[in-house]
């Protein structure tokens, strides 16, 4: 028996389902790392929320595993969104329960009141209390403020020189540890290399030394001559200082007067630094821990990593390490605490130490880091922390600003070829509107 | 009671449109009303949004770099809307020739403006990258040392805009459906009369066209004010805010800064500027727009 169907039956029959497949698609699924087995409707329910990398995903469920009581879940947001989407989830107050954040951005949550005061769950964590951790490793206005702590430190590392052992050996030059050793891996030396390792032309130039020119980068280096864009704690521009300007000479002279440093339009077009280094195109540059991830792929690539060069007033190596985190917006704190406790676990960091590219923060997993063999100089990593080479950029509520004004300001110096004074000069005003 | 056949109908429609409707109310026409609140707010996300009157209104007369952006916007919108109608437009009239394999030839044009603005922003580096892209190479041939292009605060809008011609294929198919609907017998006439081709585009199609180019003009503009990819990928707004297009400064406020009052304030003061400017463009259609049928007579 068949019955034809109107064009009015069709279109009825269609929407109808159409609205059927909307509320259908409504329905959530289930999230990634949460227990498949189990009880989980009386569980209570959490939730994790990081930009970064990792198996995150098994930890969740070793977590989950490990538990009666919390089942919890895990989101990754990439970076670039991460800031916003974490915004809006604590305007809604739904924000995760156990929170990354940026070290950027931690010093306006904690002044706000936005986190959990986790002195007291430390203090009874016999794995997690303060001495287990390696000095340095906790900032002030990064993981603390006014003496409080609200975050455990996670991810990121302090700024090492990485440099290609191939390329140093072929032109016959000291390298960067030969120096440190004769503790003289100072800043005449280390331009002394660069010059060195810098020869051709074109497409195939190698080239001696890369890093980011921005607020971070050069503000380490303008430190070690003396100076900063702004003081330590951002509350008065000192970039029109002489030792300022002279540091920002130095590396100026190294892009512009040397042409020994991509610029950005070669840098773009040559795949970027970690690129030009795995091809033997670039000798030094600037970067931290993460970068393993990518050198590990390059097969036959021989690379170290060094400290930062000493200059007149120290060494001064940029460290970004953020902050896991448990928002008072939380309906579960001791849960959370569970899970955070969990997350920075000596056995989980160590874990991660021996599977990827983490360094440690707890004193218990750095001999793991150092026998891992992936980084043969990984002791400089932890020399940042514990002689205290490492350290915040200068934090301030308008630091994306900030950032901004002094991008600006060295990308017209180095497309339009200014010297330091002229660089100051542009952003020293701007940054006083800013310094607070 | 039974319904009429048009009012029923009439109810199916509303009921078939409704999707459409309601996406509207909730993810458009609500955030458009919100964002007039934001704008008189001051809001960073973390904390409540806070009454600030018109506070962000007046900071923008204050704010160098709203001028900044509305000028190198303008600049960009002036140099690549109308090169961009002239090229899209010669590029029609010739690929509406009867020359062989045509239909090869208009895909090879189209294709372009099916790439993704993000795709061909990447490429775009390539071919102006100063020391070996293309670009540069060529001009290296023939004796001619090229700019830094991307990098260089006179060049970069000028790289932007050459890097805009790109998409001029999209509008191809607007002009030519345009082309072929002008009676064939206009120019069969003025060909009797002595017309040569120059005189029959001037005379003839460019008039018979004004309405098509109308329409681009007013969507290019739109769209010219509103040039964020490129931007965004290549120059990030530099070198020096060079390239500061002022979407790219209403996402800075918004996304880098989290002031989402102000960057609502700049959204409306942007709106503003664009139905000003198409008001304008509507008051000058009627010297120079032509309509064979008497817009009345509708």
């Amino acid at each position: 028996m068949s019955k034809s169907v109107s064009r009015r039956e069709f279109l009825q029959i269609a929407g109808l389902t159409a609205g059927v497949a909307a509320l259908a698609a409504c329905v959530p699924a289930p999230a990634p790392g949460a227990a498949q087995s189990g009880p989980s409707s009386e569980r209570i329910k959490l939730i994790y929320t990081t930009w970064g990398f990792g198996n995150w995903e098994d930890f969740i469920q070793m977590f989950n595993e490990s538990q009666t009581k919390i089942e919890a879940t895990f989101e990754q947001v990439a970076y670039d969104a991460y800031r916003e989407k974490m915004l809006t989830s604590f305007a809604a107050g739904q924000s995760a329960d156990v929170v990354e954040i940026s070290s950027a951005w931690m010093a306006e949550f904690m002044s706000k009141a936005l986190l959990a005061d986790l002195d007291p769950f430390m203090a009874n964590d016999p794995n997690l209390s303060m001495d287990k951790w390696l000095p340095n490793v906790f900032m002030n206005k990064m993981h603390t403020w006014e003496g409080v702590t609200y975050g455990l430190p996670s991810g990121d590392s302090p700024k090492v020189i990485w440099w290609n052992m191939d390329l140093f050996e072929q032109e016959g030059v000291k390298t960067p540890l030969e120096y440190e050793k004769e503790g003289a891996w100072n800043w005449d030396n280390f331009h002394q290399t660069v010059l060195q390792l810098t020869k051709g032309e074109g497409a195939t130039k190698q080239y001696g030394y890369h890093t980011w020119m921005g607020r971070s980068d050069t503000d380490d280096l303008m430190r070690s001559f003396g100076g900063g864009w702004t003081n330590q704690e951002a509350t008065e521009v000192t970039a029109s200082d002489q030792k300022s300007i002279d540091g920002l000479q130095f590396i100026l002279d190294i892009y512009l007067k040397d042409k020994a440093a991509p610029l950005s339009q070669q840098l773009e077009a040559m795949g970027g630094g970690q690129q030009m280094f795995m091809t033997n195109r670039l000798a030094m540059f600037m970067s931290g821990i993460w970068e393993v991830y990518g050198l590990r792929q390059a097969e036959g690539l021989r690379y170290d990593v060094a400290p930062m060069p000493m200059g007149e007033a120290g060494r001064f190596m940029f460290n970004g390490a953020n902050a896991l985190t448990i928002p008072t917006s939380t309906k579960h704190v001791d849960e959370a605490w569970e899970l955070l406790a969990f997350l920075k676990s000596p056995e989980l960091e160590n874990k991660m130490v021996q599977g990827e590219a983490f360094m440690p923060f707890q004193k218990v997993n750095v001999e793991t880091f150092l026998t891992k063999g992936y980084i043969p100089t990984a002791q400089v990593f932890i020399d940042a922390l514990e002689k205290g080479w490492a350290h915040p950029l200068p934090i301030n509520f308008n630091g994306a600003k900030m950032d901004q004004v002094v991008g600006d300001a060295l990308g017209l110096a180095l497309s339009e070829g200014h010297d330091a004074e002229w660089t100051v000069a542009e952003a020293a005003p701007k940054l006083a509107e800013l310094v607070q | 009671m039974k319904m009429t056949m048009a009012r029923r109908e009439a109810v199916e429609g509303y009921i078939a449109i409704s999707p459409w409707i309601l996406g509207f109310i909730l993810f458009t026409g609500g955030p458009i009303l919100a964002s007039i609140a934001i704008s008189f707010s001051e809001w960073n996300f973390i904390e409540p949004a806070k009454f600030a009157g018109i506070a962000n209104y007046t900071a923008l007369f204050n704010d160098p770099l709203v001028w900044q952006a509305l000028k190198v916007t303008t600049l960009y919108t002036i140099a690549a809307v109308p090169l961009g109608i002239v090229f899209g437009f010669w590029l029609a009239i010739l690929l509406n020739q009867k020359i062989a394999l045509l239909a090869v030839w208009r895909t090879i044009f189209y294709l372009p403006a099916l790439v993704s603005g993000v795709a061909v922003a990447t490429v775009w580096i390539w071919v102006l990258q100063p020391d070996f892209g293309v670009l540069n190479s060529l001009l290296r041939e023939i004796g001619i040392e090229g700019p830094n292009w991307l990098f260089s605060q006179t060049w970069v809008i000028p790289s932007l805009v050459l890097m805009s011609l790109w998409g001029v294929g999209g509008g191809l198919i607007i002009y030519l459906s345009g082309l072929q609907g002008i009676p064939t017998e206009i120019f069969e006439a003025a060909q009797i009369d002595g017309a040569n081709a120059v005189q029959r585009l001037f005379a003839i199609t460019i008039p018979m066209m004004t309405p098509i180019l109308f329409l681009q003009l007013v969507t290019g503009l739109i769209g010219a004010f509103q040039v964020f990819t490129s931007a965004y990928i290549m120059t990030k707004g530099g070198p020096g805010n060079a390239s500061l297009f002022y979407v790219l400064y209403i996402y800075r406020n918004a996304f880098e800064y989290f002031d989402m009052g102000y960057a609502a304030a700049l959204s409306w003061l942007l709106t503003l500027v664009i139905i000003a400017t198409t008001l304008l463009v509507f008051w000058s259609a009627r010297f120079w727009v032509y309509y064979d049928v008497d817009i009345k007579d509708f």
